[in-house]
Protein backbone atom coordinates (compact mmCIF):
# COMPACT_ATOMS: atom_id res chain seq x y z
CA UNK A 1 0.00 0.00 0.00
CA UNK A 2 1.97 2.88 -1.14
CA UNK A 3 5.61 3.87 -0.41
CA UNK A 4 7.37 1.58 2.17
CA UNK A 5 9.68 2.45 5.07
CA UNK A 6 9.75 6.15 4.60
CA UNK A 7 9.45 8.69 6.89
CA UNK A 8 6.95 9.85 9.04
CA UNK A 9 5.93 13.02 10.73
CA UNK A 10 6.36 12.10 14.33
CA UNK A 11 4.18 13.95 16.17
CA UNK A 12 3.90 13.21 20.34
CA UNK A 13 0.84 10.98 19.60
CA UNK A 14 2.87 9.28 17.14
CA UNK A 15 5.53 8.15 19.67
CA UNK A 16 2.75 7.12 22.65
CA UNK A 17 1.49 4.68 19.43
CA UNK A 18 5.37 3.72 18.74
CA UNK A 19 5.61 3.49 22.49
CA UNK A 20 2.77 1.00 22.99
CA UNK A 21 4.85 -1.09 21.11
CA UNK A 22 8.13 -0.76 22.00
CA UNK A 23 7.62 -3.48 25.09
CA UNK A 24 6.82 -6.61 23.08
CA UNK A 25 7.94 -5.34 19.75
CA UNK A 26 6.97 -8.66 17.97
CA UNK A 27 3.70 -8.68 19.55
CA UNK A 28 0.45 -8.06 17.53
CA UNK A 29 -1.77 -5.75 18.91
CA UNK A 30 -5.41 -4.74 18.16
CA UNK A 31 -6.62 -1.03 17.72
CA UNK A 32 -8.20 -1.12 21.10
CA UNK A 33 -4.96 -2.41 22.60
CA UNK A 34 -3.26 0.46 21.13
CA UNK A 35 -5.94 2.32 22.55
CA UNK A 36 -5.69 1.24 26.32
CA UNK A 37 -1.92 1.43 25.93
CA UNK A 38 -1.56 4.90 24.45
CA UNK A 39 -4.43 6.81 25.95
CA UNK A 40 -5.46 8.58 22.45
CA UNK A 41 -8.79 8.48 20.94
CA UNK A 42 -9.92 6.52 17.97
CA UNK A 43 -10.06 10.09 16.28
CA UNK A 44 -6.15 10.27 16.50
CA UNK A 45 -5.24 6.73 16.80
CA UNK A 46 -6.02 5.29 13.51
CA UNK A 47 -4.88 8.18 11.22
CA UNK A 48 -1.70 7.45 12.88
CA UNK A 49 -1.56 3.75 12.89
CA UNK A 50 -2.72 3.69 8.85
CA UNK A 51 0.16 6.55 8.63
CA UNK A 52 2.66 3.95 9.83
CA UNK A 53 1.34 1.28 7.97
CA UNK A 54 1.52 3.16 4.67
CA UNK A 55 4.72 3.94 5.71
CA UNK A 56 5.77 0.73 6.16
CA UNK A 57 6.54 0.85 9.59
CA UNK A 58 3.83 -1.81 10.77
CA UNK A 59 1.83 -4.35 9.01
CA UNK A 60 -1.75 -5.28 9.53
CA UNK A 61 -3.56 -8.19 9.60
CA UNK A 62 -7.32 -9.69 10.71
CA UNK A 63 -7.41 -11.86 13.10
CA UNK A 64 -7.52 -15.73 12.97
CA UNK A 65 -10.33 -16.64 14.98
CA UNK A 66 -13.63 -17.70 14.29
CA UNK A 67 -16.36 -14.89 15.31
CA UNK A 68 -19.36 -17.12 15.98
CA UNK A 69 -16.87 -19.60 18.25
CA UNK A 70 -15.16 -16.34 20.30
CA UNK A 71 -18.61 -14.63 20.34
CA UNK A 72 -16.90 -11.44 19.08
CA UNK A 73 -16.08 -10.08 15.52
CA UNK A 74 -12.66 -10.72 14.34
CA UNK A 75 -9.84 -7.85 15.67
CA UNK A 76 -7.14 -6.12 13.24
CA UNK A 77 -3.48 -6.21 14.44
CA UNK A 78 -1.05 -4.60 13.53
CA UNK A 79 2.08 -5.47 14.22
CA UNK A 80 6.00 -3.33 13.57
CA UNK A 81 7.94 -4.49 10.87
CA UNK A 82 11.65 -5.06 11.31
CA UNK A 83 12.43 -2.14 9.51
CA UNK A 84 9.27 -0.14 11.64
CA UNK A 85 11.32 -1.28 14.63
CA UNK A 86 14.73 -0.20 13.38
CA UNK A 87 12.94 3.36 12.76
CA UNK A 88 11.32 3.20 15.79
CA UNK A 89 14.97 2.64 17.62
CA UNK A 90 16.30 5.72 16.06
CA UNK A 91 13.23 7.88 16.39
CA UNK A 92 13.40 7.23 20.08
CA UNK A 93 17.19 7.20 20.54
CA UNK A 94 17.24 10.51 18.78
CA UNK A 95 15.17 11.36 22.05
CA UNK A 96 18.06 9.52 24.28
CA UNK A 97 15.72 6.62 25.02
CA UNK A 98 17.05 2.87 24.04
CA UNK A 99 14.69 0.27 22.31
CA UNK A 100 14.67 -3.21 23.75
CA UNK A 101 16.45 -5.26 20.99
CA UNK B 1 -17.02 -8.08 4.04
CA UNK B 2 -19.96 -6.39 5.56
CA UNK B 3 -20.60 -4.10 2.79
CA UNK B 4 -24.25 -4.31 3.18
CA UNK B 5 -24.12 -2.16 6.22
CA UNK B 6 -22.84 0.73 4.75
CA UNK B 7 -26.27 1.06 2.38
CA UNK B 8 -28.44 1.93 5.36
CA UNK B 9 -28.78 5.37 5.30
CA UNK B 10 -31.94 6.17 7.49
CA UNK B 11 -31.18 7.84 11.20
CA UNK B 12 -31.87 4.38 14.09
CA UNK B 13 -35.03 4.81 15.08
CA UNK B 14 -35.47 5.67 18.96
CA UNK B 15 -38.55 3.63 19.22
CA UNK B 16 -36.15 0.35 19.06
CA UNK B 17 -35.67 -0.27 22.33
CA UNK B 18 -34.27 1.34 25.44
CA UNK B 19 -32.11 4.53 25.28
CA UNK B 20 -28.69 2.16 25.47
CA UNK B 21 -30.03 0.00 22.41
CA UNK B 22 -31.10 3.60 20.94
CA UNK B 23 -27.07 5.01 21.51
CA UNK B 24 -25.72 1.81 20.42
CA UNK B 25 -27.68 1.66 16.60
CA UNK B 26 -26.59 5.27 16.48
CA UNK B 27 -22.77 4.43 17.43
CA UNK B 28 -22.98 1.90 14.68
CA UNK B 29 -24.74 4.26 12.01
CA UNK B 30 -22.16 6.86 12.90
CA UNK B 31 -19.18 4.26 11.94
CA UNK B 32 -21.05 3.06 9.11
CA UNK B 33 -21.26 6.72 7.76
CA UNK B 34 -17.97 7.52 9.18
CA UNK B 35 -16.54 4.54 7.00
CA UNK B 36 -18.84 5.16 4.25
CA UNK B 37 -16.59 8.73 3.70
CA UNK B 38 -13.57 6.91 3.46
CA UNK B 39 -11.07 6.28 0.75
CA UNK B 40 -12.91 3.76 -1.15
CA UNK B 41 -10.14 0.92 -0.94
CA UNK B 42 -10.22 1.33 3.53
CA UNK B 43 -13.66 1.57 3.62
CA UNK B 44 -14.66 -1.92 4.28
CA UNK B 45 -11.93 -2.50 6.85
CA UNK B 46 -12.17 0.27 8.47
CA UNK B 47 -15.81 0.06 9.01
CA UNK B 48 -14.90 -4.02 10.40
CA UNK B 49 -12.40 -2.84 11.95
CA UNK B 50 -13.84 -0.03 14.08
CA UNK B 51 -17.36 -2.39 14.54
CA UNK B 52 -14.79 -5.10 16.42
CA UNK B 53 -13.41 -2.17 18.76
CA UNK B 54 -16.70 -0.87 19.50
CA UNK B 55 -18.16 -4.19 20.39
CA UNK B 56 -14.71 -4.16 23.11
CA UNK B 57 -15.90 -0.62 24.57
CA UNK B 58 -18.53 -1.04 27.72
CA UNK B 59 -20.14 2.11 28.60
CA UNK B 60 -22.53 3.88 25.88
CA UNK B 61 -20.53 7.18 26.32
CA UNK B 62 -17.46 5.40 25.71
CA UNK B 63 -19.38 3.59 22.41
CA UNK B 64 -20.24 6.81 21.11
CA UNK B 65 -16.92 8.53 22.01
CA UNK B 66 -14.87 5.83 19.85
CA UNK B 67 -18.13 6.07 17.21
CA UNK B 68 -17.40 10.32 17.29
CA UNK B 69 -13.56 9.32 17.17
CA UNK B 70 -14.11 7.57 14.26
CA UNK B 71 -15.79 9.97 12.34
CA UNK B 72 -13.36 12.38 12.88
CA UNK B 73 -10.26 9.55 11.89
CA UNK B 74 -12.86 9.40 8.46
CA UNK B 75 -12.01 13.01 7.75
CA UNK B 76 -8.51 13.04 8.61
CA UNK B 77 -7.77 9.46 6.84
CA UNK B 78 -9.56 11.32 3.83
CA UNK B 79 -7.48 14.28 3.31
CA UNK B 80 -3.91 12.58 3.91
CA UNK B 81 -5.21 9.94 1.32
CA UNK B 82 -6.37 12.88 -1.34
CA UNK B 83 -3.18 14.66 -0.76
CA UNK B 84 -0.85 11.56 -0.96
CA UNK B 85 -2.95 10.52 -4.58
CA UNK B 86 -2.59 14.44 -5.82
CA UNK B 87 1.29 14.11 -5.03
CA UNK B 88 1.61 10.90 -6.67
CA UNK B 89 -0.27 12.50 -10.33
CA UNK B 90 2.01 15.65 -9.93
CA UNK B 91 5.77 15.21 -11.09
CA UNK B 92 6.29 17.72 -8.83
CA UNK B 93 5.30 19.11 -5.36
CA UNK B 94 5.07 22.77 -7.06
CA UNK B 95 3.37 22.12 -9.75
CA UNK B 96 -0.01 21.67 -7.01
CA UNK B 97 0.74 25.74 -6.24
CA UNK B 98 -1.06 28.40 -8.16
CA UNK B 99 1.58 30.44 -10.34
CA UNK B 100 3.21 33.38 -8.36
CA UNK B 101 2.22 36.33 -10.10
CA UNK B 102 4.83 39.32 -10.18
CA UNK B 103 3.08 41.73 -8.36
CA UNK B 104 2.12 39.21 -5.73
CA UNK B 105 4.67 40.84 -3.49
CA UNK B 106 3.49 44.20 -4.08
CA UNK B 107 -0.38 43.53 -3.45
CA UNK B 108 0.95 42.18 0.02
CA UNK B 109 2.81 45.05 0.88
CA UNK B 110 -0.34 47.28 0.42
CA UNK B 111 -2.59 44.98 2.34
CA UNK B 112 0.23 45.43 5.26
CA UNK B 113 0.02 49.12 4.63
CA UNK B 114 -3.31 49.24 4.78
CA UNK B 115 -3.81 47.68 8.14
CA UNK B 116 -1.27 49.82 9.42
CA UNK B 117 -2.66 53.29 8.32
CA UNK B 118 -6.35 51.91 9.68
CA UNK B 119 -4.59 50.61 13.43
CA UNK B 120 -3.04 54.76 13.35
CA UNK B 121 -6.14 56.00 12.25
CA UNK B 122 -8.06 54.08 15.29
CA UNK B 123 -5.07 55.06 17.51
CA UNK B 124 -5.83 58.75 16.42
CA UNK B 125 -9.37 59.03 16.68
CA UNK B 126 -9.14 57.49 20.24
CA UNK B 127 -6.76 60.15 21.22
CA UNK B 128 -9.14 62.99 19.59
CA UNK B 129 -11.54 61.12 21.44
CA UNK B 130 -9.85 61.39 24.91
CA UNK B 131 -9.01 64.93 24.28
CA UNK B 132 -12.53 66.12 23.62
CA UNK B 133 -13.49 64.98 26.24
CA UNK B 134 -11.17 66.70 28.76
CA UNK B 135 -13.02 70.35 28.18
CA UNK B 136 -12.26 72.66 30.86
CA UNK B 137 -15.28 73.59 33.32
CA UNK B 138 -14.87 76.91 32.01
CA UNK B 139 -15.59 76.26 28.05
CA UNK B 140 -18.94 73.40 29.74
CA UNK B 141 -20.42 76.78 31.48
CA UNK B 142 -19.76 78.79 28.58
CA UNK B 143 -21.29 76.12 25.88
CA UNK B 144 -24.49 76.61 28.17
CA UNK B 145 -24.64 80.39 28.08
CA UNK B 146 -24.79 80.48 24.28
CA UNK B 147 -27.04 77.04 24.32
CA UNK B 148 -29.36 79.52 26.73
CA UNK B 149 -28.48 83.02 25.45
CA UNK B 150 -32.43 84.18 24.75
CA UNK B 151 -33.50 82.96 28.06
CA UNK B 152 -33.91 85.83 30.37
CA UNK B 153 -33.00 83.41 33.44
CA UNK B 154 -30.60 80.46 33.55
CA UNK B 155 -31.60 77.14 34.15
CA UNK B 156 -31.26 76.03 37.27
CA UNK B 157 -27.75 73.91 38.00
CA UNK B 158 -29.10 70.87 38.91
CA UNK B 159 -30.90 71.00 35.84
CA UNK B 160 -27.66 70.97 33.70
Amino acid sequence: MGRKNRDVRISLQTLRVLEAFLDHPAESLSGSDVQKRSGLASGTLYPILLRLEEAGWFVSRWETVDPSEVGRPRRRLYRLTPGGLSRTSEVFASFGRGVPA
Amino acid sequence: MNRHRLSTWSLPSPTIGPPRGYFDSLARWLIASAAHHAPPTLAARLEEEWLAVLEEHGGTVTRLRHALGCCWATGVIAREHAEAVLTAASPEPQDLLPPRQPSFLLQRTAVALLIVGLHMLAIGALVAGFAWSEIPQNEAEATVYLTYGHSAALPPRSAL
